[in-house]
């Protein structure tokens, strides 16, 4: 029952990507226009990172090439982030009252709004973000194929997590002020924040953005395991975390749509 | 020509307008210090672990007072707010309300966005810039802020001319968004907003304080806290000027055409 409803749910999300592409693709200069605004953000990590390197021997305990594959991943994770979501177009769709629709739908409403209040645009991130890591990873070298291959997966479930942190306080900035045009600014605070080891944050700073802001989840845990940062029981702790976080940030988001109102329309 | 009431009163409705959205303002402004702080966190790790006092000559509270200054500039620089009405001007066809208004349209966009700008500065970048001076013990000499006040008026104009060509862009794109969001990337990249100017090559540095990207942030900063000397910063006054002057040549002969082509869009 359950896997027949998670089967429904991906056609539907996949249904809707082909079409979001074919509107995004309409206007095609505008594509290009915003895929390049997103690459700007792996451009800033890497002339800001290259520059710090550049003139000193750069941030205790991490390599330069280490350093961008972090920025890498954690550009990627915010690309994908936006990809499914985007709080402005949540919330208007909320306002508008398209939202409504939604709820009408034989689909999970998480589900839709993660198949259509993301922005297509922020695939340039997540490619020049894939290219960063990539030429990070050939230069560093030295990395196994397990720490790798969990760090993939240690990667997926903290954008998951940082994902439904998103949706859940998109959801409950409509209910309670009709607006969240500050959860943008809190994005992008927390992709220039993840590029760079959390440590530097102090303690407080660090379990702030692993389970306030989960954004270390996403990037500088799976980071730190690739490099052999942390050890593997760890790891297990942070993927519980994440899983944790997923299903948390998952039931308060269906809750809080108890209080949805629509806007109008 | 419309009397000088008429201008003083449009001011004072879209002054009282933006005064509304104080909880905007207060946000935008808590996160615009956050970016700066995130800088500040990452370069006294740098400091911290290179052990070294200085690094390519300038100190850990230089490069503090760098980055605190810069989100005071940004306030103002960092994003041509004449757009936010213009591109919805073009596209809705409100454009033909303004036109038939007995005031210029620039100057009504002007009236809309200064008081953005005059709040911003007010209770953004003055009380930061303020701030620094005064807990960062700064000495900065009268000719230094008067220097700095010339760059920032320089700099205002340059983001909002080329908001204002950005905009007018918005007859013919469908969205212009994406191209100004890219500028302001831009700007801030090779303008000094994510490394200071003075880290990189010479060459590069030199070459990028001939263009109006340094203008945005680096020179106006590096002014105030005289990291720039006076006479360096006397000649990007004029640097800057030209530059203006180019753009506004550039924004007017922009907007002869696309107020020939205004009549196909809107309704």
């Amino acid at each position: 029952m359950m896997l027949q409803s998670i089967r429904k749910n991906l056609k539907m999300f996949a249904v809707s990507q082909r079409y979001t592409w074919l509107s995004f693709l309409i206007y095609r200069g505008q594509a290009l226009s915003w895929a390049v605004v997103w690459m700007f953000s792996t451009a800033a990590s890497f002339v800001s990172i290259s520059v710090i390197y550049g003139v000193s021997p750069g941030i205790a305990g991490w390599s330069y090439y280490q350093m961008l594959a972090l920025a890498a991943l954690s550009n990627m994770a915010i690309g994908i982030v936006s990809y499914l979501i985007r709080p402005w177009d949540l919330i208007m769709l909320m306002r508008n009252g398209v939202f409504d629709q939604f709820l009408t739908k034989p689909y999970d409403p998480i589900a839709l709004i993660l198949s259509r209040s993301g922005t297509r645009a922020s695939i340039g991130g997540v490619i020049s973000s894939l290219a960063m890591l990539a030429y990070a990873l050939a230069n560093q070298g030295g990395i196994s194929m397990p720490a790798f291959m969990t760090a993939v997966l240690l990667f997926a479930l903290g954008t998951a997590a940082l994902t439904m942190f998103i949706v859940t306080i998109s959801i409950l900035s409509y209910v309670l002020f009709k607006s969240g045009n500050y959860i943008q600014w809190l994005i992008n605070i927390a992709g220039t924040t993840s590029n760079y080891p959390l440590q530097i944050y102090s303690i407080a700073g660090t379990v702030l953005l692993t389970v306030g802001l989960p954004v270390g989840l996403a990037a500088f845990y799976p980071a730190e395991l690739m490099f052999a940062k942390i050890s593997y029981p760890f790891t297990l702790g942070m993927a519980a975390l994440s899983i944790a976080l997923i299903m948390t940030f998952y039931r308060a988001s269906t809750y809080l749509l108890r209080f949805y109102t629509g806007g109008g329309g | 020509m419309a009397d000088v009431g008429a201008y003083a009163a449009a001011f004072k409705v879209n002054f009282k307008n933006m005064l509304a959205y104080k909880t905007d303002i207060a946000l935008d402004l808590t996160f615009t210090i956050l970016s700066s702080l995130i800088f500040v966190f990452v370069w006294a790790a740098v400091y911290y672990f290179s052990g070294a006092g200085t690094l390519d000559g300038f100190s850990l509270n230089g490069i503090i007072a760098y980055f605190i200054v810069l989100a005071g500039i940004s306030e103002v620089t960092g994003w041509p707010k004449i757009i936010n009405n213009m591109e919805e001007d073009m596209k809705e066809g409100g454009i033909a309300r303004f036109l038939i208004r007995p005031m210029n349209y620039t100057t009504q966009l002007l009236l809309e966005s200064l008081p953005v700008d005059i709040v911003f500065f007010t209770f953004g970048s003055l009380p930061i810039i303020v701030g620094v001076v005064a807990f960062g013990h700064l000495s900065v000499t009268p000719s230094a802020l008067a220097l700095f006040a010339a760059l920032m008026v320089i700099a205002y104009l340059m983001i909002n001319i080329i908001g204002f060509i950005i905009g007018s862009m918005a007859v013919y794109l469908t969205s212009v968004w994406g191209v100004a969001n890219a500028v302001t990337w831009l700007f801030s990249l090779a303008g000094g907003g994510v490394v200071p100017l003075f880290f990189l090559p010479d060459n590069i540095a030199r070459l990028l304080m001939l263009t109006p990207f340094a203008f945005m942030y680096y020179i106006p900063d590096t002014t105030l806290l005289g990291i720039m000397p006076a006479s360096a910063a006397l000649q990007s006054v004029m640097i800057g000027t030209l530059w203006v002057i180019a753009f506004a040549i550039m924004a007017s002969l922009l907007w002869r055409k696309v107020k020939r082509d205004i009549n196909s869009v809107g309704g």
